[in-house]
């Protein structure tokens, strides 16, 4: 599988510098932070934090009516902010690209699967047959999938349609909403190795939005923790989690249930 | 299959039960096709008599109403006592009028209804405002006063013939200027029926579409780069269909009786001036044909978009 | 017909229950026996079982075959308020967005005419204040509440029919861990206050362990293991548990 859709570079893939979104009240405030290609980066946060308009943000789905936002987000070099529809619609889905959470409502009801790949490709002028990204996310009854509609799925098997829709365009960065949220403990280890075999095979980055600090800890390079719209810490889930520098993290890291090796559980510290 | 068999038995048992009850209901009604005959002097009651004999209006109910059951199940749907002539051929002259002027209305009142509904759908503000106000306004005039005004424009103007679906001399015609006739006279009556369909039919395309275009998926597709009138198209307009299949089989099962009003004040010569005169007359045969007929129409309309709907919406398919 | 008496570990006790769906089984002769006032965390991976288990708990499913009973009386013949309440995991989604908050929690007293209105209006604010809310937010219509207070007011709604058995099918499920925390704690008062018999459904194996004293896995619609939760994270016996127990230890970062 050819590598993702990006020159070798020196900077950061993308740059977000003092992001400000306010909707009435605040929502997100002074983020800052980078992310490197080809990276996994986690953001984690609780809900109501502004995670999913953080998301939203990037790919500039926020109707601008409602949302004012300032601050600069750079992909490559280019400012995104302020970029019209014209000009953004083909960075999303090609550049960026977002899976939603809920693959089920996400999905098209009424289109069988291969067409809603080939739509994407299709509205980016791009070649992208269904089959073998299907067997990248891997869905090895590619026949059987392709012609299905969602509904005919099982969650899992949705999931992962969703995310052979986003790499349709081989892009650079793809922004998963809470992928791991519905899923039991054995899905969670599968789909953490699949986010992980992607970054290998594609050289694609990826931002995972999760509650989980386990999760984020397998699977992501750095994680960024948000809390009622501000960044508390970034860095290396082992040191974001394992040693948490303010009380935020502090608190959550002690709220959550573990089971320990002796067979006791107890609430983390 | 089976499911079509059964909807099918279901269809029979309804029209059995309509006939009866519109033969129940016309018997009620006092008196018979004689009736006038019997007030006038010049008549003596025994001549009057011996006619109803003769039709056999003076049998019981339950007699005429098998009598009728019998004939109509071999095809034979009894004599116009007005017309004098048998009630098939004369239903099936005014069926082609009435299928061509409530069709050609339905299918202009859809074509319409479609982009004007969608349209609708994404305007905000004071343009949908203003759509909405004009929606409001087409519903509320009658279709009865627009046929009027629209007649009185004909009379006026000369533009559009007052009546009637084809002019006396057209007969003489070569073909495509007879079809051109037809047309002329068709253009009034089919306007006044489309344009009472119409508001309804925006309103439901605009609620339909709505409700997809706030849709999860509906972002989803737009935050994977589909341009706008793909996106409505190919993405949305295929899921607010399905209300829509429902109300267009709908629409072909009132096929008949929408223009029935609307035959009789324009002088169109349908199925609905043939049904007033029989209902005035208490010509019962014809009322049964007519209204069975209508009936019938219901349920293949109803069976229609229940059948389509079934082949075009996949989530359908599946029978939890 | 008189009732005969019931020993406390058959509070729930269920036999047998099949069920399937157009030829596919969920559940396989399911027999369980829960004490009264326990916490049982049934947990299992997606597809075994425990949300078809819980609906027939509730009597939203008929099963195929077996019986489930409750105090001694066969769920069948309960009436009046029901004895199974059912929390889902969307909270927000199974209470009626319109109704304030004091209607949705008096909503079962008054189908089973419990006591006049204004009993239960009283009834409806003493529970929201039992779940951590707010008295005066009796007036607000759910959709007025945060996520995590429409989990509070679907509890105070299925406390109020008072169960003999309260079910939460992954209704902890989803939430961030901050909320989580909050909702598991007030579950555990209100189990001590009421003396609650609880079934949690979770498939997070850690929180069932945390809430629960016994657990129960299920695995393709049989109840392959049930042990209190301690011995059962210590010594695991059936290959799914163990399955499990691996998954979480290794999210946690511990080695297995």
């Amino acid at each position: 599988m050819p590598a993702a859709n990006h020159e070798p570079m020196a900077g950061p893939l993308l740059e977000v510098r003092d992001l400000q979104i306010t909707r009435g009240a605040g929502i997100l405030e002074g983020v800052t932070f980078d992310l490197a290609a080809g990276t996994i980066t986690g953001l984690f946060g609780e809900s109501g934090s502004g995670k999913t308009t953080l998301a939203l943000a990037l790919l500039g789905l926020l109707p601008p009516e409602q949302y004012q936002v300032a601050g600069s987000v750079r992909l490559r070099g280019r400012e995104l902010i302020g970029l019209g529809e014209r000009e953004l619609r083909p960075i999303r889905g090609a550049a960026i690209s977002l899976i939603f959470q809920d693959p089920i409502l996400a999905l098209n009801p009424v289109m069988r699967v291969a067409d809603q790949i080939g739509e994407v490709a299709r509205a980016h002028g791009v070649e992208a047959p269904a089959g073998p990204l299907l067997q990248l996310a891997g869905l090895e009854d590619s026949r059987r999938i392709r012609r299905a509609y969602p509904h005919e799925l099982s969650g899992g098997e949705r999931q992962r349609v969703a995310i052979a829709q986003a790499l349709a365009c081989r892009p650079a960065l793809v922004v998963a909403d809470e992928p791991f949220s519905a899923l039991d403990v054995l899905r969670v280890l599968e789909l953490a190795s699949l986010f992980e075999s992607l970054k290998r095979q594609t050289g694609t980055a990826f931002l995972l939005i999760s509650h989980s600090p386990g999760v984020l800890t397998r699977v992501a390079d750095t994680v960024l923790v948000l809390h009622r719209g501000k960044i508390v810490e970034q860095g290396p889930p082992r040191q974001v989690f394992g040693s948490p520098g303010n009380p935020y993290t502090a608190a959550v890291m002690a709220a959550m249930p573990r089971v320990r090796r002796n067979g006791e559980a107890a609430s983390g510290g | 299959m089976r499911y079509v068999l059964r909807r099918i038995a279901h269809g029979v048992l309804l029209l059995a039960g309509v006939s009866l009850l519109t033969f129940g209901f016309t018997a009620l009604a006092p008196g018979d096709f004689y009736s006038d005959m019997r007030v006038d002097p010049s008549i003596p009651p025994a001549a009057v008599d011996a006619l109803r004999r003769q039709a056999g209006l003076d049998r019981p109910l339950a007699v005429r109403y098998a009598v009728w059951a019998g004939s109509a199940l071999h095809g034979d749907f009894g004599y116009s006592l007005a017309y004098g002539s048998p009630v098939a051929p004369l239903i099936r002259e005014r069926l082609g009028a009435t299928l061509l002027l409530a069709g050609t209305a339905t299918l202009a009142a859809w074509l319409l209804a479609v982009p004007l509904g969608i349209w609708y759908a994404t305007r905000r503000g004071w343009q949908e405002a203003l759509a909405r106000a004009a929606v409001a306004v087409l519903l509320i005039v009658p279709d009865l006063l627009l046929a009027m005004v629209l007649l009185l424009l004909a009379v006026e103007t000369g533009w559009f013939p007052a009546g009637g679906m084809t002019s006396p001399d057209a007969a003489a015609l070569a073909w495509p200027g007879r079809v051109r006739d037809v047309l002329r006279h068709l253009a009034l009556p089919a306007g006044v029926l489309a344009i009472g369909m119409l508001p309804a039919l925006v309103r439901h395309v605009r609620a339909a579409m709505a409700e997809v275009m706030d849709a999860p998926f509906a972002q989803s597709a737009r935050a994977h780069g589909i341009p706008p009138r793909r996106l409505l198209w190919r993405h949305l307009l295929p899921v607010a269909a399905n209300p829509l299949i429902s109300l267009f089989g709908l629409s072909l099962g009132t096929l008949l009786s929408a223009s029935l009003l609307v035959e009789v004040v324009m002088g169109w010569p349908g199925l609905g001036p043939l049904l007033v005169d029989a209902i005035m007359a208490r010509d019962v045969a014809v009322v049964l044909a007519v209204v069975m007929l209508s009936a019938a129409f219901l349920i293949v309309g109803n069976l229609a978009a229940d059948l389509l709907l079934y082949r075009l919406d996949p989530r359908i398919r599946v029978r939890r | 017909m008189g009732r005969r008496r019931v020993a406390a570990e058959d509070w729930v006790r269920v036999e047998s229950l099949s069920k399937a769906f157009g030829g596919r089984p969920a559940l396989r002769a399911v027999s369980l026996r829960l004490a009264r006032g326990r916490t049982l965390g049934l947990v299992g991976p997606s597809g075994s079982g425990k949300s078809t288990l819980a609906r027939c708990l509730a009597g939203f499913e008929t099963p195929d075959d077996g019986t489930i009973s409750l105090d001694g009386v066969p769920l069948a013949r309960a009436h009046g308020l029901p004895p199974v309440q059912l929390i889902f995991q969307e909270a927000a989604a199974s209470l009626n967005p319109r109704f304030t908050a004091a209607e949705i929690i008096a909503e079962p007293l008054a189908i089973a005419r419990r006591g006049t209105a204004a009993s239960r209006r009283k009834a409806a604010g003493d529970w929201l204040v039992t779940v951590g809310l707010p008295r005066e937010a009796m007036r607000k219509p759910a959709l007025a509440f945060s996520g995590g207070e429409r989990q509070r007011l679907a509890i105070a709604r299925a406390l109020a029919a008072e169960p003999k058995l309260l079910i939460l099918d992954e209704s902890l499920s989803g939430l961030d861990i901050v909320l989580q925390a909050q909702l598991a704690a007030l579950l555990g008062r209100l189990r001590a206050q009421f003396g609650l018999t609880v079934i949690l459904i979770t498939h997070d194996l850690a929180l069932a362990a945390w809430v629960s004293e016994d657990i129960a896995v299920m695995d393709r619609g049989e109840i392959v293991e049930h042990a209190p939760a301690a011995e059962l994270l210590s010594a695991p016996r059936h290959p799914r548990t163990r399955e499990m127990l691996a998954a979480s230890l290794s999210l946690e970062g511990a080695e297995p």
